[in-house]
């Protein structure tokens, strides 16, 4: 068996933006906030927390509720894009504050909303090539800090969360071949100029969500059917679709295109909102891992900020624990 | 050479056919010319996008922002700005 994912936990921040004080402070539409964004609440840091905190809380959540000692873990990569500082990279301040060995290898990738999908990619890369046993993959961002809180378009979409994945060779889901992509002639559709997270460092957060749309219709079902062909698998052999959270909108728009049924559809953002990099692993925390009986291939597919988009088949594997009796036989 | 009663067929199709804009397709029975889509119409910003981008595919030409303006917020503004860009 090869590596994958093992569990995963998230951690939001305590400050709650609701529909109601978006509606009252800035004259947002209710409907167009329920039923257009699928959107209810979403939560942002308080002004003395950065990336790091939530990134802690998460992987703090994610090792004691399943049992992982710090000195197990071989490996940590964090993918944020509202790092704590421009240097040094926000992973050195996670390991610190998670009590992880000094063995531990740590970095950082600057991606948004492919980060899962990359950042999965390359952290179980790096510990096959590298003999690494177990893992954490962390998505973290505090994307409230470069929102403008008046911007329509922005404003009531994303929200602050941060989620970590342990990756081990004993995994519930296994990854299959990705793809990726990246168009850097639109890095000004969703741009955030200036550099530094903490607060007054960075200007507002603009997003074209025409030229956006756009980009997600045109561009991710066609490396949706690229990477089923790499994997040998038909549409049908899906059993569940997480896309990025982009919006319910979004979503229904990109599920109609790739002539998926609704039903096999994840929308799961009403109560975090946009969590970019964290919105796929949320989800299938939320919606895939509690499940009785966890469907055997669930397609995750990220997509935004870059632009950048990837895309890979989990694969379901045996219990681990039932697998290793039946190797001693 | 495309004509303007082509494009409206068009575009009338395309708000039929989206779920999301049946309160709209209720009125494309009536004079529909002078609507706008948000005020008249009941499109939201998503809505607009949607369409716009549905336009696009359907007719084959690509709609930049800075020509959605106040004329292209209304529907026979729109066709008329289509039918110009179609037969370009």
């Amino acid at each position: 068996m090869g590596i994958g994912i093992r569990a995963i936990e998230y951690a939001l921040p305590d400050v709650v933006v609701t529909n109601e004080q978006l509606v009252e402070r800035h004259g947002f539409e209710h409907s167009f906030l329920r039923e257009k964004l699928g959107i209810f609440e979403r939560r942002r840091v308080s002004q003395d927390q950065a990336v790091s905190h939530m990134a802690i809380t998460a992987g703090e959540t994610l090792l004691s509720r399943h049992g992982i000692a710090t000195d197990d873990i071989g490996l940590l990569v964090l993918v944020t894009q509202t790092a704590d500082y421009c240097m040094p990279h926000t992973a050195a301040l996670v390991q610190d504050g998670l009590g992880l060995g000094k063995h531990v290898a740590t970095f950082d990738m600057s991606l948004g909303c492919s980060g899962f999908v990359y950042g999965l990619a390359s952290a179980t890369a790096f510990m096959e090539a590298h003999g690494i046993e177990n893992g954490l993959l962390i998505t973290a961002e505090t994307h409230s800090r470069l929102v403008d809180p008046a911007d329509r378009s922005t404003a009531p979409l994303f929200g602050d969360a941060a989620c970590a994945t342990l990756l081990s060779h004993s995994p519930v889901y296994e990854a299959g071949r990705f793809c990726f992509a990246t168009d850097g002639s639109g890095h000004e559709l969703l741009i955030a100029r200036g550099t530094g997270a903490r607060p007054g460092e960075r200007e507002h957060l603009r997003m074209d969500g025409r030229e956006i749309f756009r980009f997600a219709m045109m561009e991710v079902p066609p490396q949706i059917e690229a990477c089923l062909q790499d994997n040998g698998l038909s549409k049908d052999e899906i059993d569940c679709w997480v896309f990025h959270q982009a919006g319910k909108f979004m979503l229904e728009e990109l599920a109609r295109r790739c002539k998926v049924p609704l039903a096999k559809v994840v929308v799961d953002m009403s109560d975090v909102g946009n969590t970019t990099s964290s919105t796929i692993p949320i989800a299938l925390r939320r919606r895939v891992l509690v499940q009785e009986s966890m469907p055997d291939r669930v397609l995750i597919s990220g997509f935004g900020v870059g632009l950048s988009w990837a895309t890979t088949v989990l694969t379901l594997r045996e219990d681990p624990d039932d697998k290793e009796g039946e190797s001693e036989e | 050479m495309t004509t303007r009663d082509e494009i409206v067929t068009k575009l009338v199709e395309i708000i039929a056919e989206k779920p999301d804009l049946q309160r709209a397709a209720v009125q494309l029975e009536g004079d529909i010319e002078q609507a706008r889509f948000t005020t008249d119409l009941g499109f939201d910003s998503l809505d607009l996008v949607g369409f716009l981008f549905a336009c696009e595919e359907v007719l084959g030409v690509r709609i930049p922002e800075e020509d959605v303006n106040h004329e292209t917020h209304r529907f026979g503004g729109l066709v008329d700005y289509l039918l110009e860009r179609v037969n370009r």
